[in-house]
Formats: C-alpha cells, structure tokens, sequence
C-alpha cells in the first residue's frame, strides 16, 4: 500500500512537472503578448459600454 | 389576427412541439432504467427526438413535398402521442399487471420525482467542492451569455451565410427537400450537403417563422455534449464529482464556446460522435468472462439502436460521416471478435452459438439498419444525380480513383504557415495557439489552454497507467477516438476534431480520481485555465459597442449588415446596402429574382424565410422576362450596368419616346439603387 502511495506521489510530481513546463511553453510564446492585448481591449471596451448603462 | 398573436400562436407551437417529442421519448426510456443511466436516457431522448425529427422532415420534404409547419406540428405531435401512449401502456403491464389507472400516474410521477432527486444530488455534489461550484458557476455565466448573444445577433458567420441557412432556405420555400438547378459552385455544395443538423436548424426555423434561435441550435448539441462526457466518466468508473470536472472543463474549449452561437456542424458532428461511443461502452469484453453477462447482452439491443441512430445521424451531418461510421464499425468488429474469443474459451456450446449469429444479428438489425436509414439518404441521392455519393471529392482506393469529384484530395489545404510542417508539428503549432484572437472557425487555434496543459499530459499519463492494467473501457473509447483522429485528413483543424478534447477531459477525470488525495493543486489549475478561457474565448467579430448598439435597435433591425462582423466586411461591405433593404421590404409572398452569383445567397431571404428566391438568368431580354413572368417574380436583383441593366434601360428609353405607352414604364420600377445593385419591383 505504501509503495503504491510513493509510486502516486512520484507520478504526481511529474505530472505536476509537466504541467508546469507545458504552462510555460504556452503562455511564453510571442503571439500571447497580443492576443492578451486584443482581449484587454474587449474587456476594456466591455467595462465602458457597462458604465454608460448604468449612466443611463 | 394581430401580428403580435401569430408570433404568440408560432412560439406555442414550438413549445409544445418540442416538450411533447422530448419528454415522450424520455417517458418510453424510463422504462428501461435498469439498463440506462439518468443521463443516459436525457441523452438516448435527445437521439430519439431527433431521429424524429429527422425523419418526419425527410418523409414530408422528400415523399409528399409539403415541409411547412403545421403538417409537421401535426406528424410530431401524433407520433408523440403513440409514443406516450405506448410507454405509459407498457410500463403499466410491466409494473402493475392489473387494471389499476392511478399506475401511469405514479410512472410519471416517479418520473418527476427522479428528475428532481437527481439534479438535487448532482446539485449538492457541486456545492460542496467550492473549485467545481466556482467552474460550474463560470460554465453557467457562459451558457447565459451565450444564449444572450444568440438572442441578440443573426446568424453572422461565413459558413452559415455561404450554404447552411441557404439550404434550409431553399427547403422552406418550396417545402420540398430537393436539390436545386446547378447555376453556381455554392448551389453544388448545398445539393450535395448530407443535411442531417441542416434539419436540425429547419426545426428551429419553421414554427417560429423567424432565424431568431436558429444559432443556438449548436448550443443544444454542446449540452448535451457535457452530459455525454459525464456519461461516459461514469462508466469508466470515475467518482462522480470527478465526472462533473472532466465534463465541465469539457466547455471550456475556446472553439465550442464560440461556436456555439453558430450555424456550423462541427460541434454537433463531434458531440454525436461521443454519444455513439457513449452508448457502446455498455458492451465490454471483460463481460464475457462469464456467462451470464452473455445472456444479459440479448436485452440491450436499446443499446445498440441508440448508438446505430447516432451514428446514422452523424453519417448524414457531414461528407465526412462515413469515415466516422467505418471506425465505429471497425471498433464493434474488433470488439465482438475479441469477446468471441473470450467466450470461447468459458462458454458452453449454446453460448457460441449465441454469439456467432444472434449477436451479428443484432448489430446488423439495430445498428447497421439505422445506420443507413438516418444518413444513407444523402449519399444514395448524390450517386443517383452526380454519380458520387459524396460528390465534390474524388473517392481514391490504393491510388485507384473510384468516384469522379470536382476536386481531387483535400478542399481545404492547410494555411501556409504551418503547410510545409510535419503532421506532428502541424498539430503542436496549432495547440500552442500563436494567433491574435480565437475565432469559430480558426484554423491556427481552439482548443486553449486546458488541452495543452492539463488534457493532453493527461492522456499520456492515463495512457502509461492503463498499460499496466486492462482498462478495457478506456482503451475501447480512446483507442477509437485516437484511430479516428489519425487517420482525420485535416486533424490539425481543431473544429474537425472537438471530440480528442473529449478523450483529453476523460483522461484529466480518470488522473483526478488517480491522484485523489493530492487533487487540490490540479483543481486549482483547472480553475485558473477555466477562468483564463472564460475572460479570453471572446470574439473580435462581437465588440461590446456592437452589443450596446445592437440592444438599442429593435429585433427587425439587428442584422448582418448592421453587424458588419470584422472577417466578413471586407468582402461583403458592398452587399450592406441591398441586404438591409431586402430585410426590411421584403415580406412573405415576395419572390425575388437575382442575375449573378450573390456572395452569401442567405441575405436574399427576409429573417422569416418567407419569401422566395430565384435565380434567372436569361441570353435575351425576351426570354428573361417570359421567365420572371412565369416564375412569378415580384422583385429583381441586378448587378448596376449589367446586361439586364441595360436591356431594362433601353426598354424604358423606348417606351419613354412613345408617349402613349406610359402605363407600360412601370415594368421595372427601381425601388432601391446603390453604386452596385439595383433591386426593381416587377410589375406582370
């Protein structure tokens, strides 16, 4: 039981690990800066139309 | 009547329709609830509903041309009347053999009572995980927004504008599902589309006499898609809570969400795939391992019906449908040899017997039969008229070309960026996501941060686990959804391929309930990427000033051309003026004449269908004009300084020097005019 429960831990890890890496590796490509950008502006424009309505 | 009392009348008929077709297909399933799962019977009454639907539109628009909206109210709600009647009957012999009345009330009662018991329990699941409450609750937000936008916006993508709406167009003004003359490459592609979700979005056409909800239809197929991955989590033996996450997270893939508000086929395609898998996995080899499963199996043809109508629905959704059908095919062949040979080894000689015929037997009547009988249609039509049944590609064996198409391989050749790349690289430059925005039909990202961080380690962890262990169950439904995957032509198009994300939310579910303890960390992550694609997955063709503008316009105003959605307005810029005017003057009864090959023909029609489109075309003014007569045309679409420009304005410099003629200058009577288009009034 215990040697399963260490062999669940060390493949955890690892998964963990890798999730990491592969979060790393997406979000570090150079598109991610502009595409935020893109969404920032959305959201931006989403907030104004918000505090005109509530102008209103 | 009142305008405001048809509209009233038409959304009844809707209701009704759909409440009566749904829940007596729910009721007729109850029945087999030792068999079916809760979710398994929602999803099996969505299959049966639509099969119905499917079918009744083919009997009325294909034998008896007359697909309009009250015969097909009135064959729906029959047929859901025997079904009900059949069910309750049944269920009254089978539960309470006497003659007691009040049993069909307590059938439905119990009905009520396990639909409320079961979303209280599912409900109280989510409530106590505060990561799954606060990913349901951005999964809800969504399905709000959405259907909001649904509600707000027409039908703006390209596909929907180019031949999905045009096909049911042309279906609800004739009421006849046939094809049309061939004048254009576009009046090709809607002939030769297998219509099955085409169908789908008629229905939600035709009683409300308005395309007002016909881009939530997809919306549907993404619920349902959810429940299917829960279904299918359930029976790979995942905890349940952990079966709400792989199904959650599910949505959360940026190309369902924005395609969801689309009249594309792609989720639908993907969604119906998974049912089909998820109504096979009853059916394991470990079963056979002893006998008596054997004989349980004889009862489960329900099962195999289920599965054969999906994949009958999926063949006739897409040209692609029959490389779906052949994998599925290939995957019950496989599996039923294997149990052969498993039970060869226990059973007595009466069981093999069983096996070796009944059990083809039943594949063959309640799967290949429905298989062919939803989705054959299509492909018979088309090698009936073109001499192929998929038409616009040639079908090739070994090299060996054996149906003619207009093109050779594929249609849609991959964009240059990632062209000259291998497959592998292909699909890693597509799942990394290097674009600037996501878009419903992206060819260079959609499937977000989940799948490539969470989902696809997941499948190869679950993957290295379940090779030690015989986990027959998820080697069945990934093995086919890998094979299918590899062999897709164009798999690095993630809407192609929606249901590889199905396979990556089973393997993250799986590694969950695996790692259990330790789950904190990846719940969290799982939130994170969530909330990341719930703020990211926003469209550039829908700004929030087009919202706000778009609220503040009335119903009959909200357009296409109002929209003017980024990807589409360079080319279609021109069209704005002619698309408004058609949809504020032209009224059911109207038929309308075009001379050139329209860039969307979907605009030409009011956002009720109730109008007529034709296309004429003619060498001569004559003759043209013998033909609008005849086709009783009341308003012309031209081209300004095209032929028929100057044929109709030589006509009126004529008529104009003879005085006495006057009463004849309003033949063609210009009504709207631009740089680029006229549209006349036609007087016969």
């Amino acid at each position: 039981m215990k040697k399963e429960e260490r062999r669940k831990d060390i493949v955890f890890i690892l998964y963990i690990l890798t999730v990491l890496i592969l979060a790393v590796i997406y979000f570090s490509v150079p598109e991610r800066t502009l595409f935020l950008e893109n969404q920032m502006k959305w959201w931006g424009e989403f907030w104004e139309v918000i505090k005109n309505f509530i102008r209103i | 009547m009142s305008s405001m009392d048809i509209s009233s009348l038409n959304l009844a008929m809707y209701i009704s329709v759909n409440l009566f077709l749904f829940s007596s297909w729910y009721i007729c399933l109850y029945r087999k609830k030792n068999y079916l799962s809760f979710a398994d019977r929602l999803i099996g009454a969505f299959i049966l509903g639509l099969s119905q639907i499917i079918i009744t539109e083919m009997l009325l628009g294909v034998l008896f041309k007359k697909l309009f909206a009250v015969p097909l109210f009135l064959v729906n709600i029959s047929i859901s009347l025997v079904v009900l009647a059949l069910a309750i009957t049944l269920c009254r012999h089978e539960t309470c053999p006497g003659k007691n009345k009040n049993s069909s009330l307590y059938y439905l009662e119990d009905i009520f009572c396990e639909i409320k018991d079961e979303t209280i329990r599912i409900f109280s699941i989510i409530r106590k995980d505060l990561v799954l409450f606060s990913i349901f609750s951005l999964f809800f937000i969504s399905i709000c927004w959405l259907i909001f936008l649904s509600y707000l916006f027409p039908s703006y993508t390209w596909d929907s504008l180019w031949y999905h709406l045009p096909s049911i167009g042309y279906i609800l003004q004739s009421g006849a599902i046939q094809d049309t003359p061939l004048y254009s490459f576009i009046d090709m592609v809607i002939n030769v589309l297998p219509k099955n979700i085409d169908l789908f979005f008629l229905w939600n056409t035709i009683f409300l006499k308005s395309d007002i909800i016909v881009d939530l239809s997809q919306l549907v197929f993404t619920i349902i898609g959810i429940l299917t991955i829960y279904s299918l989590a359930l029976k790979l033996k995942i905890q349940e809570k952990y079966a709400i996450y792989s199904s959650l997270l599910f949505f959360f893939t940026p190309v369902i969400i924005q395609q969801s508000t689309t009249n594309y086929v792609d989720i639908a395609v993907s969604v119906i795939f998974l049912i089909a898998i998820n109504f096979m996995m009853y059916d394991f080899p470990e079963d056979y391992a002893g006998s008596f499963k054997a004989i349980e199996m004889k009862d489960k043809k329900i099962l195999i019906l289920l599965s054969g109508l999906s994949s009958g629905i999926l063949l006739g959704s897409k040209a692609s449908g029959p490389l779906f059908v052949v994998v599925l095919s290939g995957a019950i062949l496989i599996r039923e040899l294997i149990k052969h040979f498993n039970s060869a080894k226990i059973t007595s000689s009466k069981h093999k017997e069983y096996f070796l015929k009944d059990r083809f037997l039943h594949y063959l009547i309640y799967f290949f039969v429905p298989v062919l009988f939803m989705g054959g249609y299509w492909y018979i039509k088309n090698w009936v008229l073109y001499n192929n049944p998929i038409y616009n590609t040639d079908i090739t064996l070994f090299n060996i070309t054996i149906f003619k198409g207009v093109f050779k391989g594929i249609i849609d050749p991959a964009p240059e960026v990632i062209n000259n790349l291998s497959s592998l690289k292909r699909l890693l430059y597509v799942w990394l996501e290097r674009v600037e925005y996501y878009l419903y039909d992206s060819r260079l990202s959609g499937f977000g941060p989940i799948w490539f961080i969470l989902f696809l380690p997941g499948i190869l962890f679950y993957y290295i686990y379940v090779l030690k262990r015989e986990k027959h169950g998820f080697l069945f439904a990934s093995g086919i959804l890998i094979i299918l995957f590899l062999i897709y032509p164009s798999n690095w198009n993630t809407r192609y391929v929606i249901y590889i994300v199905g396979l990556g939310a089973l393997s993250f579910g799986l590694l969950l309930d695996y790692f259990h303890k330790r789950e904190k960390a990846l719940k969290i992550v799982a939130l994170i990427l969530a909330l990341y694609t719930f703020l990211t997955a926003n469209s550039p063709a829908i700004m929030p000033g087009k919202i706000r503008e778009f609220i503040l316009l009335s119903p009959g105003e909200r357009t296409v051309a109002r929209l003017a959605p980024f990807n589409i307005d360079i080319h279609a810029r021109q069209e704005y003026g002619y698309w408004i005017w058609i949809s504020n003057n032209i009224s059911e009864g109207d038929t309308l004449a075009f001379t050139f090959e329209p860039l969307f023909l979907s605009p030409l029609w009011n956002r009720g269908f109730s109008n007529k489109i034709v296309y004429i075309r003619s060498d001569a003014y004559k003759e043209w004009s013998k033909e609008l007569k005849m086709n009783n045309v009341t308003h012309v679409l031209i081209r300004t300084n095209s032929v028929e420009d100057g044929w109709i304005k030589n006509e009126k410099r004529l008529l104009s020097s003879l005085w006495w003629t006057g009463a004849l200058r309003e033949k063609f009577k210009v009504i709207y005019a631009d740089e680029n288009y006229k549209i006349m009034r036609f007087g016969q």
